[in-house]
């Protein structure tokens, strides 16, 4: 073996021994001079000597002193690295933060309650291909009432204690009234759209009531009405089943509804729909007053009176239209106790729905 | 109304328990509200007479009472103060059980031996009276079970009966949809009367429409007394209270038929008859509750010198039955509903009679309750039935309704046999007529309610059940819109406002004349008003949505939402030449900082420059064209902080900082910000169609600007002016104003960057040049804006 290849295996374990130790730049600079230095490199000096080589000679040495090279170089190049990562690593580990402390603080808004009920209610309807309407909240005597079957002198209007304006009078000179209920769309809406239709129509109604925790002077209501010609019971039950699932079910929750006959002027049969109690499970709790059903709504086929007076031939067509009170929905779905806390809209209640 | 379940028994055998009657009437459309029983289980509680009392020698409250209970005597120490040798109380033998589990033991009191207990009401489970014994009656029966006594095992259920059924307003009325429901015979309680003289002359009716029938009966040799133990508690457990004999069986009759009768004391009557007719002007009549009323225009019974009563709501005092009276005129007659209606409102009282002749009475029961009253009457008061007149027009007709049983089947979404069909109905009592696929329908004299297929329709799912019927659903046929403008306006405001940190308000409409007078000062518009005001709602329909949001945005800062912020969507009224004029509008309302205290950044109050942000922003997310601002001339509002928004020319709306005045009215810190805008105008609008405009690959130039201008230039000016006047502007963007040291009195320097871009290539060096004089040279000719001198050293 020739003093050259001797050299290079001295070499190869000397600059491997000396690399574990390599603690910063400068011992990495004087390391690579050391090896691969331009002029005095111990390793350059080996391969400046190739050219006197010959043959196989040449060939071994040559081909050794690219190893160790390749070696000395990627020795010095994770030195290097691991050198720079724990220089930033000792930097970074300087900065303390208390990640506790409060972020940029954003304000927050939100809807009402009672727009989220709304919008939800409304929003079943939509997707079944109702159209939303709307109507004046300033209403005559007969939109409010005559047109909806409920004649004058008829008891059924002593549920609807009414406020009348000043001044403004129908032509029959009546008095002008602030609607007791929604239902008054149905008859707008009939009279200016022919059958099929199909229409949901949410807004704000009036009654001459004192305030309590259950009752208001304002509230909403959301209507719905649907007139075809092949319109059925059934076809009221299986929708507003449907409307109850969406709006009270969910997160497991299962929801049955219970029909059953009521009296509403302006609807004949007329249909009271209770829906099961989540709150307790039917088990009987406060609100569901011990009977496990809580009242939902009230709805019905429309009545022929009713058809007639908005210009539908109650021998062609026939209908079914429901009303529902927001206020009731919302205090049953959000646990709310008294009604009055949706009209304070003091913001500390108003952010239990955002 | 509240009814006995005893009572009910007498007219239909049935054996269910209350939960399931109260269940069969909620399936045929009788809500039950509440099912109370009397009392409590007792056993061993029997009548009997305290024999004598005396004082108990150990202790000065207790008395020691000799009781015979009918079978034994027995020594008891009771410690009632109301106990009285003489009169008859509940005995609770020893072995008896109390209602709440306690079992009556001999046990000494003070030294002697007590053999059972004399119960107080609260005892036998009877409501919360313990102030003494219950005392009975004196023909309370020795010896007789407390439970049937005091038909203790009886239960009250509380019945909602809905306007169109007054039908059903009596016990009576309920068994019949019992029977019904249970498919059992009703039994019709006694009417025995012996046959008497048909009298002419006792009655006149002079309203025969609003009276179609009136029957009166006299019974003479009568003695007015208490009624009987059962009666007096049948009525009290029903809501009302015994007067005597007499008035009680009306009353009873009420409660059992659904009848109102009245009973005159017929000595006191001038003439011993009566008229029916219209109360005149100025006649007055002294109700039985003491309150003397105006009749005029009410329907009146009256005698020889006026009205003793007003038909079918309530009688007169001075022909009430007295203690002395032994002659009475019993009244059962029809009122027109409608005249009932009004008559009670010009009363202004309403009771059980108008209450049910408002909704309708049955023809053929005013003589059936008036038979049932008179036997009553005589078996209770004694006497005898002297005469009788009835006066009538013609039975209401009951006509047959043509179903058509395929028409029926259709609506209510479920095939039924035409057998099922008619078998249903009879079992209400309508009669039913069978012509192949048509069924002749005709209701009972009762249910004048029933009058075309769709009432017919409801009277076979209520006997079938709506269970029986399956739910369809099928997308509807229309193609609905989901959403007017006016309403995706109003979401899109909505969306925008919540994300600035607004929460949404809800409110009435309604607002009090003082507040909105406030807001706008005397002499403004003057909003529409309602008649009749309750205390707490104000009179004004809302012609603005920011009255009801300052006084929230007030409440809230009072209970500590320093930074509070509001908005809403709703209804605005106001004062049109066709009538009242409806708009939905958006109005938002902010006080206080920019943002919560913050330990880094810090909040400062809110600017003008906020409130201008907010009402831009809403603005531009809609798209709307043609909207400009200037100064506003609203009184509630800070003059120089202010602008109103308009369309085209109309004004759509407002923005700026409340008028220092109005903060403090409201209580509000001077930093509050309101605006407002309406949906249904700017609904109206053209808005910008969404389109994507290529995006420039040339470079774009950019220039600064640092110029002084006399403070009347305005900004918007200034920028007009740029885009107007140099080619290739792409934006002008404002990034320091100044005014103060250095400058010139009435001066402000504005410092602004200019955008240029060529559409197809780049701007040459020479061209940028060009154009940055342009901008110096150009706004110094049009506004006398100069270079801002350097400062000095």
């Amino acid at each position: 073996m020739s003093a050259l290849l001797e050299q290079l295996d001295a070499l190869t374990s000397e600059s491997l021994a000396e690399a574990s130790a390599l603690a910063d730049a400068e011992a990495l600079d004087a390391y690579r001079l050391k090896y691969l230095g331009r002029k005095d490199g111990l390793l350059t000096k080996i391969l400046t000597a190739l050219p006197g080589l010959t043959g196989d000679e040449k060939r071994e040495v040559g081909k050794r002193a690219n190893v160790l090279k390749g070696t000395i170089e990627s020795v010095l190049a994770r030195r290097r690295q691991a050198l720079d990562d724990a220089r930033i690593n000792a930097q970074l580990s300087q900065s303390k933060i208390d990640l506790t402390l409060p972020g940029t603080p954003i304000l927050r808004g939100g809807l009402h309650p009672l727009t989220r009920v709304m919008e939800e209610i409304t929003d079943v309807f939509l997707r079944l291909g109702f159209s939303v309407a709307e109507g004046p909240e300033v209403e005559t005597d007969d939109n409010n009432f005559t047109s909806l079957n409920h004649p004058p002198d008829h008891p059924a209007r002593d549920s609807h204690d009414t406020f009348y304006l000043n001044d403004f009078k129908d032509g029959e000179g009546r008095p002008l009234l602030l609607r007791t209920h929604t239902s008054p769309v149905q008859i707008r809406y009939m009279r200016s759209h022919k059958p099929p239709v199909y229409i949901v129509a949410p807004g704000r109604v009036f009654r001459h009531e004192n305030v309590d925790a259950t009752h208001s002077y304002v509230f909403h209501q959301v209507e719905g009405l649907a007139v075809d010609t092949d319109i059925s019971v059934a076809d009221l039950k299986g929708v507003l089943t449907l409307f109850a699932e969406r709006l009270f079910g969910g997160q497991g929750a299962v929801v049955k509804t219970r029909f059953r006959p009521s009296f509403f002027p302006f609807v004949e049969p007329g249909l009271e729909m209770d829906i099961s109690c989540t709150l307790c499970g039917q088990k009987g709790c406060r609100v569901c007053k011990g009977t496990g059903w809580v009242e939902m709504l009230g709805s019905g086929l429309v009545h022929p009176n009713v058809l007639r007076s908005a210009g539908c031939d109650p021998e062609k067509y026939s209908g079914w239209a429901f009303g529902i009170g927001v206020e009731r929905v919302a205090m049953f779905k959000y646990g709310v106790d008294d009604m009055r806390l949706f009209y304070e809209n003091d913001i500390r209640f108003l952010e239990n729905f955002a | 109304m509240k009814v006995s379940l005893l009572w009910l028994k007498e007219f239909v055998d049935f054996t269910d328990s209350p939960a399931e009657i109260a269940a069969l009437l909620l399936r045929q459309g009788f809500e039950v509200a509440a099912v109370t029983p009397v009392g409590g289980p007792v056993s061993g509680v029997v009548v009997a007479q305290v024999e004598s009392a005396q004082k108990h020698p150990n202790a000065d409250k207790l008395k020691l009472c000799e009781v015979f209970d009918g079978v034994a005597r027995h020594q008891v120490v009771c410690g009632a103060p109301n106990v009285e040798a003489g009169k008859k109380y509940p005995f609770a033998r020893l072995g008896a059980k109390l209602p709440d589990g306690l079992v009556i033991e001999k046990r000494p009191l003070r030294g002697i031996e007590s053999h059972g207990m004399l119960c107080s009401a609260r005892e036998l489970g009877l409501g919360a009276d313990h102030s003494g014994l219950y005392t009975l009656p004196a023909d309370a029966v020795v010896g007789q079970d407390i439970t049937e006594t005091l038909a203790l095992n009886d239960v009250i259920l509380e019945i909602e009966v809905t306007p169109n059924r007054p039908d059903a307003l009596s016990h009576w009325g309920l068994a019949r949809e019992i029977s019904a429901g249970l498919g059992k015979p009703m039994r019709e309680p006694k009417a025995d009367l012996p046959a008497t003289v048909k009298r002419t002359g006792l009655v006149k009716v002079e309203e025969p429409v609003l009276c179609d029938r009136y029957i009166a009966r006299v019974l003479e040799g009568l003695t007015v007394g208490p009624s009987p133990l059962w009666l007096q508690l049948r009525l009290e457990r029903c809501g009302i209270r015994s007067i005597n004999n007499l008035v009680d069986v009306t009353n009873y009759v009420l409660l059992e038929y659904g009848h109102p009768l009245h009973v005159f004391d017929r000595a006191r009557l001038a003439g011993g008859g009566v008229t029916v007719r219209l109360g005149r002007p100025s006649e007055k009549l002294e109700c039985l509750d003491g309150v003397t009323r105006d009749v005029d225009g009410v329907l009146v019974i009256a005698d020889g010198q006026g009205p003793v009563a007003a038909a079918g709501v309530m009688g007169g005092q001075s022909s009430a039955v007295l203690d002395a009276t032994r002659e009475v005129l019993l009244e059962s007659a029809r009122f027109q509903p409608a005249q009932v209606r009004r008559s009670r409102g010009r009363l202004n009282i309403s009771t059980e009679s108008s209450y049910r002749f408002e909704r309708g009475t049955d023809f053929d029961m005013a003589d059936r309750a008036s038979r049932r009253a008179a036997s009553l009457i005589l078996s209770l008061a004694g006497g005898t039935l002297t005469g009788e007149e009835d006066i009538h027009g013609d039975r209401p007709k009951t006509v047959a309704i043509p179903v058509p049983h395929e028409k029926l089947q259709r609506l209510l979404g479920l095939p039924v046999t035409m057998a099922e069909t008619k078998s249903a109905l009879e079992s209400l009592g309508f009669q039913c007529e069978v012509r192949e696929s048509l069924l002749r329908v005709t209701p009972p004299v009762h249910r004048l309610d029933v009058r075309e297929i769709a009432d017919v329709v409801e009277e076979v799912a209520r006997r079938i059940g709506y269970d029986r019927i399956p739910g369809r659903v099928r997308a509807a046929a229309s193609g609905g819109t989901p959403s007017t403008m006016v309403r995706s306006l109003a979401l899109k405001g909505r969306e925008r406002l919540m994300g600035l940190g607004f929460w949404e308000a809800a409110q009435s409409g309604l607002v009090p004349r003082s507040l909105w007078d406030r807001l706008c000062g005397l002499g403004a518009e003057r909003p529409p008003e309602v008649s009749n005001p309750l205390s707490l709602t104000g009179e004004c329909l809302n012609p603005s949505l920011l009255v009801n949001l300052l006084v929230c945005l007030s409440g809230n800062v009072r209970r500590g939402n320093l930074n509070a912020r509001l908005f809403e969507t709703a209804r605005v009224f106001h004062r049109g030449s066709g009538g009242v004029e409806e708009a939905d509008h958006l109005a938002w309302v902010a006080t206080g900082q920019d943002r919560a205290d913050h330990w880094r950044f810090h909040s400062r109050p809110l600017e003008v420059w906020d409130a201008r942000g907010w009402a831009k922003f809403i603005l531009k997310d809609w798209r709307l064209t043609s909207v400009k601002f200037e100064a506003s001339r609203l009184p509630f509002l800070h003059p120089a902080e202010s602008q109103t928004i308009l369309l085209g020319e109309t004004s759509l709306g407002f923005y700026g900082r409340l008028h220092p005045r109005q903060a403090e009215a409201w209580e509000l810190s001077p930093d509050t910000f309101v605006g407002e805008l309406n949906l249904s105008l700017a609904a109206t609008g053209k808005f910008l169609e969404v389109k994507h405009a290529a995006l420039s690959r040339q470079p774009a130039l950019v220039r600064d600007f640092s110029l002084v201008f006399p403070e009347t230039v305005s900004w918007s000016s200034v920028v007009f002016w740029i885009h107007r006047s140099c080619e290739w502007v792409e934006g002008v963007e404002l990034f320091d104003v100044f005014t103060g040291k250095g400058l010139a009195e009435g001066t402000r320097s504005l410092a602004f960057r200019v955008t240029f871009r060529h559409p197809d290539r780049t701007v040459s060096d020479a061209e940028a040049h060009a154009l940055h004089e342009r901008v110096l040279s150009g706004l110094g000719k049009e506004f006398g804006a100069h270079l801002r001198a350097p400062a000095p050293v």
